[in-house]
């Protein structure tokens, strides 16, 4: 079976080719990129161990069933050949929601025999106590030593567990922001932008509990995995005046785009700069991110090996090669989203380069921090269930 | 006859037998029903009286679920919601196939076949792809809108076509109206012309017709026709997410969300099975009140 | 000869009816050729780019050959174990008919959330792994009522006098069935069958629970939703929807064709009934 570019992809490149669109601008930082200029101190990142040692993919061959987004099984040309050369065939489930990533896990008994799957970063508590997430082995992953300093560290333990042990391969990421369609109203400074009554009817949401929780978290100056109790009340008022401003919340980041290029709404509350390009893939091509100024939440996404695993080598071998600098800046152009590897900066298209300030990345995620999503059971803190009810309340206007 | 009845014999043992027989034909059938119906549903029910172990479930058995099931107040919301989702498209459905199951009955010619087969051929167009083709009608550029605005009607869109309760039952009417027409012109099936022509010979205009010939037959095969829309519609997740506003989402999201994005095994199991029981009550209710008007079985000789 | 009566108001009901079923319908066989990725007026164009994107998308061909395989192997399932039980519960006269025939149309009632859930549990529980066998597990439980409907329908209406000369001349049960009963019906089970199969073909809800590491049509299309609503879902709909018209009309004209070589006119039950 050959998998081509890709339904979406060839489209979606050819266009950003041609235009220049998806300019994120955020904050004070300059949008000028240097492409990846000084960083020359590409001095072994601290958690590669198997670094130089031996720069030999591993071995690995054969079915490796997949579970994730569409797009996440990498269909681009340098993964392509890489993955023949391999000789490994991928069998893809593509997932609409999160969610069923561990209801699939879970629910489809020990036998359900997903090799690979990916996570959002706040979901590393959730995925630790479910037992999803195996330790992997980094003799096998040279390629990590190529990403970037804050990407291969053990920050907040998303990626490696307090035991030191690799559980995920973090390989593209990006930031929510506030997306907009600048041929109807002006740029927004302030979230709270999008409560001014002339919007009203016209403000799309997502059904997105983990990530609207956190969004209010930040507008609210909280953190959302230790969020006191007696605090959920003013999250609801909070997400729920964005949502009395729309009708109805849409099932998906796509949904709401068709949104946006239907004219049912004309700004998004949680956005997503990739919505720009699949707006511009649409004939609309006056939609546009930023994150304001209380800031926002980023997500980054890893693979990970789960229990399930039948051939565990190779998903190992995929995870490695998807840090390879060519596959990475291909991934991250087709995705339009956020490189891992340092290298793959300078290989990007214009349009995808400049989705994200590469270099202050930490300012980036100082206004837009990779967050946690609020914890499945606690005496002290808002929990996921409890918020999860919240939001369904809101959705149904209770 | 009697005789018989009281003091069986091995005649009609044997008879019975003979007559029993034939069932065993049905075996595959049941055995995969049971296999593949009743005992996924018994072990659903089972997991509905057991706690919660996020993503799993554990002992001891408890009626936990069921009491946050009927305690929170978002399910109250859901079920109204639900309730009324299914109850304006059942209604909907029989209210407006009612006229077309006679039309295909009594007044149409030649063209019955060709009508028949395009209700029919409805059916199989791909839920999820009718779902989506109700946005480029309904939206705020979408075929209505751009009609009425292109004739000077309106001058902004109309808001509550789409992302609305309406949005809802709409698609779910197109969804379930052709099986409800299929139902309906079977229930008109045993009604002669012959008997409308002597009502009509007696003096009745169409008024009088339908409701003293007409809607006393049909109220058993509408009834039955009701329960099916009411229990497929007011369950149904995916078209209020697609296509409802705020008093769109109903108790078959809040299952599925509390599956998939919570965990709450038997909290979903719980919620499901209180939802068969009101089926089951709404089922009841009807039977009872065909029975009191004696309408529960009308038989004609044709 | 009875007058036909004019009757307006049924009549422009139906045809009310007839526009509100297809007019959506062709709005999406329409923007399945707009030239741009817009599914809102204006139509843009024609364009045939959309069905040239997913027949090259190996996604999509798997998951219409995945949908395919499992659409075809419930009709043929259904076809023997669904005859069978059609031709039990109309030729046995006892106190069982009931709750078996009770047992066998319930799954008519229950919504697919619940069967979906409830498989995934059970299968969960007994450690089955997910897969493309477990979708056809679940639909034939789904579209079994449906066949039983058309079938038992057919049945019914035989003549059972045929029959009773079959088993007078000697033959057995399964001979009378082969010889006599089968040539009579035939056309009607095979229409039924390829209604199970744009039954199971079409089918979203419960194979979303009960799928492992493979993808049907529904649930690519459902997955494509995700990132972005172009026209290329309008495309693979279409084709769906011709797939579907074709096979349906196959088997409309089988039981047409069937009926009317027996004589018979065109009774709604032999048409078949079914919902999404």
């Amino acid at each position: 079976m050959t998998r081509s570019a890709g339904r979406l992809g060839v489209a979606r490149r050819d266009f950003l080719r041609r235009t220049g669109v998806a300019v994120i601008t955020i904050g004070a930082t300059p949008s000028i990129l240097a492409a990846c200029g000084g960083d020359d101190d590409t001095a072994a990142s601290p958690s590669a161990t198997g670094g130089g040692a031996s720069p030999e993919a591993p071995d690995a061959t054969g079915d490796m069933n997949f579970l994730s987004w569409e797009g996440y099984d990498i269909p681009v040309d340098s993964m392509e050949a890489w993955r023949k050369d391999q000789g490994i065939t991928v069998n893809p489930t593509y997932i609409a929601n999160h969610d069923e990533i561990q209801a699939k896990i879970k629910g489809g008994g020990a036998a359900a025999g997903y090799d690979i799957i990916t996570y959002y970063q706040g979901y590393m508590p959730l995925y630790t106590e479910l037992g999803i997430l195996t330790p992997l082995d980094e003799s096998k992953l040279p390629n990590l030593s190529g990403l970037f300093p804050f990407w291969a560290s053990d920050v907040e333990n998303f990626w490696i567990n307090p035991e030191g042990e690799r559980i995920g391969v973090p390989w593209t990421w990006g930031s929510i922001g506030l997306t907009y369609n600048a041929a109807e109203v002006d740029e927004m400074s302030s979230w709270y932008d999008l409560l001014d009554p002339s919007l009203s009817g016209k403000v799309a949401t997502v059904d997105d509990p983990a990530g609207n929780f956190n969004l209010c978290c930040k507008i609210l100056d909280l953190k959302s995995n230790e969020v006191p109790k007696d605090q959920l009340g003013d999250i609801v008022d909070l997400m729920s005046q964005f949502v009395a401003q729309g009708r109805g919340v849409s099932p998906s980041f796509g949904d709401m785009t068709s949104k946006l290029v239907s004219g049912d709404a004309v700004a998004c509350f949680h956005g997503w700069a990739a919505m720009n390009t699949f707006a511009a893939d649409q004939g609309v091509d006056t939609i546009e991110t930023n994150i304001p100024e209380e800031g926002s939440h980023s997500f980054c996404d890893s693979y990970a090996i789960p229990p399930t695993a039948v051939n565990p080598d190779a998903a190992l071998a995929w995870m490695n090669q998807a840090l390879d600098p060519t596959v990475n800046a291909e991934a991250a152009e087709y995705l339009v989203g956020g490189v891992t590897v340092e290298a793959s900066v300078s290989m990007l298209n214009k349009a995808t380069a400049a989705l994200y300030p590469y270099e202050d990345l930490d300012g980036l995620l100082e206004l837009a921090p990779l967050a946690i999503n609020a914890p499945t059971e606690s005496d002290e803190f808002v929990t996921f269930p409890e918020w999860n009810e919240a939001f369904q309340e809101i959705k149904a206007g209770a | 006859m009697a005789s018989l009845a009281e003091a069986p014999t091995r005649t009609t043992e044997r008879a019975e037998r003979r007559r029993a027989k034939p069932l065993i034909a049905t075996l595959p059938a049941v055995a995969w029903l049971l296999a593949f119906f009743a005992a996924p549903l018994l072990v659903f029910l089972v997991y509905s009286f057991l706690t919660n172990e996020l993503y799993a479930v554990g002992l001891p058995f408890t009626l936990e679920a069921y009491a946050d099931a009927l305690t929170s107040s978002l399910n109250r919301t859901l079920a109204r919601n639900s309730l009324v989702v299914g109850l304006l498209t059942a209604s909907t459905t029989v209210i407006v196939g009612l006229p077309i199951a006679y039309w295909l009955r009594f007044v149409a010619r030649r063209s019955r076949l060709a009508v028949l087969f395009l209700i029919t051929a409805s059916m199989f167009a791909s839920y999820l792809v009718r779902i989506y083709a109700w946005r480029t009608v309904l939206g705020s550029r979408g075929l209505i809108n751009s009609a009425l605005e292109r004739t000077g009607l309106i001058d902004e869109p109309l808001g509550f076509l789409l992302y609305s309760r309406f949005a809802v039952v709409v698609a779910l009417v197109h969804i379930f109206l052709p099986y409800v027409v299929l139902v309906l012109f079977a229930g008109m099936g045993p009604v002669s012309e012959g008997l409308l022509e002597s009502a009509r010979d007696l003096g009745a205009n169409a008024s009088l017709l339908w409701r003293r010939v007409l809607l006393p037959i049909m109220a058993a095969p509408a009834f039955s026709a009701f329960v099916f829309v009411f229990i497929l519609s007011s369950a149904d997740y995916v078209t209020p997410q697609f296509l409802g506003g705020k008093d769109g989402v109903t108790l078959g999201v809040q299952i599925q969300q509390n599956f998939i994005a919570v965990g709450n095994w038997p909290l979903a199991a719980a919620t499901s099975f209180l939802m068969l029981l009101a089926f089951v009550a709404v089922y009841a209710i009807g039977s009872f009140a065909l029975r009191r008007l004696r309408l529960h079985d009308i038989r004609l000789e044709s | 000869m009875e007058h036909r009566q004019r009757a307006p108001i049924p009549t422009s009901i139906t045809i009310a009816a007839l526009l509100f079923l297809f007019v959506p319908l062709g709005l999406v066989v329409l923007f399945s050729f707009n030239s741009t990725g817009s599914l809102t007026f204006p139509f843009a164009g024609f364009s045939m780019r959309w069905y040239r994107q997913i027949a090259e998308s190996p996604e999509f061909r798997s998951a219409v050959t995945n949908s395919a395989f499992v659409g075809l192997v419930v009709a043929l399932v259904t076809l023997v174990l669904g005859t069978l039980a059609a031709y039990g519960l109309t030729r046995a006269s006892t106190r069982w008919r009931t709750p078996i025939a009770v047992l066998l149309f319930l799954p008519l009632t229950l919504p697919g959330l619940f069967l979906g859930l409830s498989l995934l549990v059970l299968f969960a529980r007994v450690e089955v792994t997910l897969s493309l066998a477990t979708v056809a597990i679940a639909h034939l439980v789904y579209v079994t009522p449906y066949y039983l409907l058309i079938a038992v329908a057919a049945l019914q209406r035989l003549d059972p006098a045929l029959e009773e000369a079959g088993a007078d001349l000697g033959g057995n049960g399964w001979l009378v069935f082969r010889r006599v009963t089968l040539p009579q019906v035939w056309p009607v089970l095979v229409s039924a069958s390829c209604l199970a199969f744009a039954l199971s073909f079409d089918e979203f809800i419960i194979t979303f629970f009960v799928i492992g590491p493979d993808s049907t049509l529904p649930l690519f299309i459902f997955s494509t939703l995700r990132r972005t609503v172009d026209p290329s879902v309008n495309a693979i709909s279409s084709l769906l929807l011709m797939i579907t018209l074709a096979l349906f009309a196959f088997a409309f004209l089988l039981t047409v064709r069937g009926a009317r070589s027996r004589g018979l006119s065109i009774e709604p039950e032999a048409l078949g009934s079914g919902s999404r």
